[in-house]
């Protein structure tokens, strides 16, 4: 009879370093990607926990002082429009003029000889004065007291028309000037 | 059959690197499916919060505001500043008013003169003021008296004791006697309620400068007097003309 022998030992393969390396390589890269994963997951579901219970919590504070401020609303009310209405007198009173000063101004002028008979104003400060002055020196001393106004900046542009000569000897005029706004507060 | 041997030994030859890639790809899945979108509701969480807390910060110190306002203070201020700029037209206490200027001030109010059609209907055309939200009550006013008097009637038109009237043009008549005439133009005003205030996360408006002087100025003001006519009984006439 013929021997036949089996070789049961398997022949070596030969098998390149790289893919040597690869089968040692990708096992060890798929389970750290896994174990990162299942670390991240974890993280990302304790950390929402965390913030969803103190989201909550700030959330449940809202509501409270959204309570307290909601009882308070009357408060609220009365203060807005008190402010409110603050805002517009000031707005109203500022601008607005009372006359008074530019008044004493004026009268400092009257005098025996010298008479104000008319007087109109606005709030521009456009003042027209009617006055009669008994003499022509008098008259002049009228004309030095608007110059003197004029210097100290409390009139300007002043212009004097209609003038008229009575039989005594008086002079009546009037006069259109503008004044300083500091005189009309 | 041979096709699929040859298949088959490729893929008991490199069996670990498959697996492997199998593994990365089903964990960049399942990371895709659940990381992601967890991170994206921490993000979410972590704005939302921040927006809260600084809600809850403004509401804090909105209520803390509140709490110190004293409401009684305010409600008299309040009346007070109704009577200087009233809600509505109320021609009435426009004659309130000048009839406590003519006592306060020594003069003689000889006429008073407004636009019927603004102050006793609706329908009329209103004009706001200039530089304001308030409505205008066109008006004109005749006073008598002497100067101080005059001057002081000025002055009281603006000191907030009553009505706020202001006066755009004067015209003055110096009488022999010494007194003069005034017969002047201008306007009061009135400015209507807001319809809304405003909600719980709209903020307090401040009062500060001009507004806390102005406030202070009101503060003094002497408290309003309840309301003279209330007790008063008018004899109506007979409802009978046989009687």
């Amino acid at each position: 009879m013929a021997k036949y022998s089996v070789n049961l030992i398997l022949a070596k393969k030969n098998e390149s370093d790289i893919f040597v390396k690869l089968k040692i390589i990708f096992p060890l890269v798929a389970l750290g990607i896994l174990l990162l994963f299942l670390l991240g997951f974890g993280l990302t579901v304790v950390y929402i926990n965390a913030n969803s219970h103190r989201f909550n919590q700030i959330k449940s504070e809202v509501s409270i002082y959204e309570n307290k401020i909601n009882s308070l609303k009357e408060v609220e009310g009365i203060y807005t429009l008190t402010s409110g209405r603050l805002n517009v007198l000031d707005q109203l009173m500022t601008g607005s003029f009372t006359f008074d000063k530019l008044l004493s101004e004026i009268n400092d002028m009257n005098s025996p000889d010298i008479k104000i008979s008319a007087l109109s104003i606005d709030s521009k400060g456009n003042l027209n004065l009617h006055m009669t002055a008994s003499s022509s020196a008098v008259l002049d001393d009228l004309v030095a007291i608007f110059i003197s106004r004029q210097d100290k900046k409390l009139f300007s542009d002043i212009k004097a028309a209609g003038i008229t000569r009575d039989k005594k000897g008086g002079y009546s005029l009037n006069i259109n000037l503008n004044t300083n706004k500091t005189l009309l507060e | 059959m041979n096709y699929m041997l040859n298949i088959f030994k490729l893929i008991r030859q490199y069996e670990i690197v498959i697996a492997s890639n199998l593994v990365i790809i089903v964990v960049l899945i399942l990371a895709n499916s659940f990381i992601a979108p967890n991170m994206k509701k921490a993000a979410q969480i972590s704005r939302q919060e921040n927006v809260l807390k600084k809600q809850l910060a403004f509401l804090k110190e909105k209520h803390a505001a509140l709490s110190k306002l004293d409401k009684n203070s305010y409600q008299n201020n309040f009346s007070k500043m109704n009577v200087i700029l009233p809600d509505t037209k109320d021609y009435v206490s426009l004659f309130n008013t000048f009839d406590k200027l003519e006592t306060q001030n020594q003069v003689s109010i000889t006429r008073t003169g407004f636009q019927l059609g603004i102050v006793s209907t609706s329908s009329a055309k209103l004009t706001k003021a200039v530089n304001s939200s308030a409505y205008v009550l066109p008006l004109n006013i005749s006073v008598v008296g002497n100067l101080p008097s005059i001057q002081n009637f000025l002055i009281s038109l603006k000191d907030l004791s009553g009505r706020l009237i202001t006066l755009e043009k004067l015209d003055f008549v110096f009488n022999i006697n010494g007194n003069l005439e005034l017969n002047a133009s201008g306007q009061a005003y009135f400015y209507p309620f807001a319809g809304t205030i405003g909600g719980i996360a709209s903020p307090l408006p401040k009062i500060s400068g001009r507004t806390a002087e102005l406030l202070g100025k009101i503060n003094s003001l002497p408290e309003l007097s309840p309301d003279m006519d209330a007790n008063i009984n008018v004899n109506l006439g007979k409802k009978d003309l046989f009687q």
